[in-house]
């Protein structure tokens, strides 16, 4: 998605929405909006914006602050500027350096489990265990070798 | 001895001083009159050309960073070297690169580069440089970057075994730590799942993917980047902990 393309709806910098947004097109948001936004296409949220809400989008450009969750059907970008407050969600995540965010990020392109890793185990660290341990720590060495 | 001395090492030193005290009209090659002066006006270049000079491009020695492995000082060596001097502590600093392919277990000291191979095995003594990659096994002894410990894919070894300002995962690698991991920058193009505070830039590359509890300053995930993780990003209005990894590197190697 181009931040240069015009898109069909647009939430002015003096327009203040207490609301849900639905919108069939592409939208962007300059204002404040107190209340959710759903967006089947995509959704450019303006250095000025200020949102109080969870959007589900298409794919977001992110450049103001947002206070909620963010589900992305494709991808999400943050420009620097941004600030979120809230979990995101998306197949793909840009993110520029001097973004602000807390919460949690559910992005994962390639698809492959995080918590199946080899965790890290030395020889020297097994030696004060028991053979049961040993045994295991073996396995998780050839895993990790392989 | 021959009363003539003869100059054999030309650098880039000796070249600026031969111009500067190149009088002007004792240029064996004076200077076109059709030609156009590339310098800048009022610049030394053009001084010495309009004296009649010919001055060329100067190959200037490249810069390199050194960090003294004894007592942590940063300075800057210009063209290739084997050894140097620190400027601090005199010590005298090996800065040639290792690559350690076999059993070892002798202590290893370098300004340059330890590469731990994939069928290197260190059993013993300890890996201190300025980057170290581990791509073999620790079973003993710790390896301890002064500036970036890279872990490749295929390493085993425990996490109280290595230290770094920087920490580098790289391609291919899939590490899971069980302890909080402090760093400066991170750069991830493996798989990490680890409680990671870090005080610089946290960067995910294409291909790469960051997961647990991350709290840093700085992050930049490229397109292609996985994030799937706890984050807190933004200032913090803390003491740079850099600091004390610094502080706790040179406590360990003492």
């Amino acid at each position: 998605m181009d931040n240069n393309t015009t898109p069909q709806s647009v939430i002015s910098s003096e327009v203040e929405i207490t609301g849900t947004i639905k919108s069939s097109g592409s939208i962007r948001v300059d204002g404040k909006l107190d209340g959710e936004l759903h967006c089947t296409g995509d959704a450019i949220v303006g250095k000025s914006a200020q949102i109080k809400g969870n959007l589900m989008v298409s794919s977001a450009i992110i450049e103001g602050a947002i206070q909620g969750n963010v589900t992305a059907k494709d991808r999400i970008e943050m420009k620097s500027t941004a600030r979120v407050n809230g979990d995101i969600r998306a197949k793909r995540l840009s993110v520029e350096d001097g973004v602000q965010f807390v919460g949690r990020s559910e992005v994962n392109p390639s698809g492959s489990p995080i918590s199946g890793t080899a965790p890290v185990v030395s020889a020297a660290a097994a030696e004060d265990k028991t053979d049961e341990e040993r045994a295991e720590a073996a396995t998780v060495r050839s895993f990790a070798r392989r | 001895m021959s009363k003539n001395r003869k100059v054999n090492t030309l650098d880039s030193y000796a070249t600026i001083r031969a111009v500067a005290r190149t009088k002007p009209g004792s240029s064996p090659a004076p200077a076109e009159p059709g030609a156009e002066s590339t310098a800048p006006p009022g610049s030394l270049g053009e001084e010495l050309q309009k004296a009649g000079v010919r001055v060329a491009r100067t190959a200037v020695p490249a810069k390199h960073q050194i960090v003294c492995y004894e007592c942590g000082y940063r300075f800057q060596v210009h063209g290739r070297v084997k050894t140097t001097n620190c400027p601090k502590c005199r010590v005298l600093l090996d800065l040639a690169d290792h690559i350690i392919d076999t059993e070892w277990m002798e202590t290893v000291k370098t300004a340059g580069t330890i590469r731990l191979a994939p069928s290197g095995v260190l059993k013993s003594g300890d890996l201190i440089g300025a980057d170290v990659i581990i791509e073999g096994i620790i079973e003993g002894g710790r390896a301890r970057a002064w500036r970036v410990i890279e872990l490749g894919a295929g390493a085993i070894f425990s996490e109280k075994a290595v230290s770094g300002i920087d920490l580098r995962i790289a391609a291919g690698a899939e590490f899971k730590f069980k302890q909080p991991a402090k760093y400066h920058d991170v750069e991830v193009l493996g798989t990490l799942h680890a409680s990671l505070e870090a005080t610089g830039l946290v960067t995910v590359r294409p291909g790469g993917l960051l997961g647990g509890d991350v709290c840093a300053e700085h992050l930049v995930v490229e397109d292609g980047g996985g994030l799937k993780a706890n984050l807190q990003i933004g200032p913090k209005p803390v003491d740079a902990p850099e600091d004390e990894a610094t502080a706790a590197l040179s406590q360990s190697t003492k």
